[in-house]
């Protein structure tokens, strides 16, 4: 009985770990080229191109939830590029969207209907809310070794 | 009887709504990211929308701003950019793109700071 209490519990904390992350993003390669993955400090450019070096994928990184700020995305944006074997990073577009959720949150109510009984309604109350995503897009970019 | 109880929640929620508005329900976040070493604060940051200085500058990191509800408006959280650049030693924000929601305002741009003195 007990093991299968904490199978349950570990299951539910599976999904929820990896169902309930605010963060998903994604890396594109745009060249044929396969390059190790790089690591350490990566060059950021956040307002104009290098005037040296080439592309190796595009890569994007979106958050909502709470986790919708550049302290959390930007790093999972380095992650992304880096694994492409990038050392540098070309930030395109950053900015906001945003969207409005309906969600149906049902409410049952009981009511006398007779001589020691009751009746149920159900209504099914709309909610809507306003969520926001923060994205932050650029191209993962390869920097000639000599280059500052 | 559920018609009558969707008018009473619709009535609930408007007021809430209303309340808040004339209450002037609303709050703010900021957010920043350094490229590389902080920087002490400065007097005063330019902020440059949707452009960059006309003069030459390195990028220092980013700054992010989101107002809510009655905070959500555009000359809001413009100011609230400024004021975390200026808390970041930035002498500018540019590049800022603000965007704006129903409740919601977000403004991102890149703290720079000037190459020649």
């Amino acid at each position: 009985m007990k093991r299968w209490i904490v199978g349950v519990a570990a299951a539910v904390a599976g999904l929820g770990g990896a169902g309930c992350s605010g963060v998903s993003s994604y890396a594109v390669p745009t060249t044929a080229e396969a390059r190790p993955v790089t690591r350490g400090p990566i060059a950021i450019f956040a307002t104009r191109p290098p005037g040296v070096g080439r592309e190796l994928g595009v890569v994007e990184v979106r958050g909502d939830r709470g986790e919708n700020n550049v302290e959390v995305l930007f790093p999972e944006l380095v992650r992304r590029a880096q694994g492409l074997g990038a050392n540098a990073i070309i930030v395109d577009w950053m900015g906001a969207r945003f969207q409005l959720v309906t969600t149906y949150v049902t409410q049952t109510s009981l009511f006398p209907c007779g001589p020691r009984s009751f009746c149920g309604t159900q209504v099914a109350v709309p909610t809507t809310t306003e969520e926001v995503h923060v994205v932050l897009r650029g191209r993962a970019w390869l920097l000639p070794e000599e280059a500052p | 009887m559920t018609r009558v109880r969707r008018a009473a929640q619709a009535a609930v929620i408007a007021a809430a709504g209303l309340t808040g508005v004339l209450s002037g329900c609303g709050y703010h976040e900021v957010h920043h990211l350094d490229f590389g070493a902080a920087r002490a604060a400065r007097g005063e940051a330019e902020v440059f929308v949707d452009a960059l200085p006309d003069r030459r500058f390195a990028e220092l990191g980013l700054v992010e701003a989101m107002g809510y509800g009655s905070e959500a408006t555009r000359p809001h959280v413009l100011r609230l950019l400024r004021d975390e650049g200026r808390r970041q030693g930035c002498d500018g924000v540019a590049k800022v793109r603000v965007t704006e929601g129903q409740t919601m305002t977000h403004a991102i741009g890149v703290c720079v700071s000037w190459v020649d003195p």
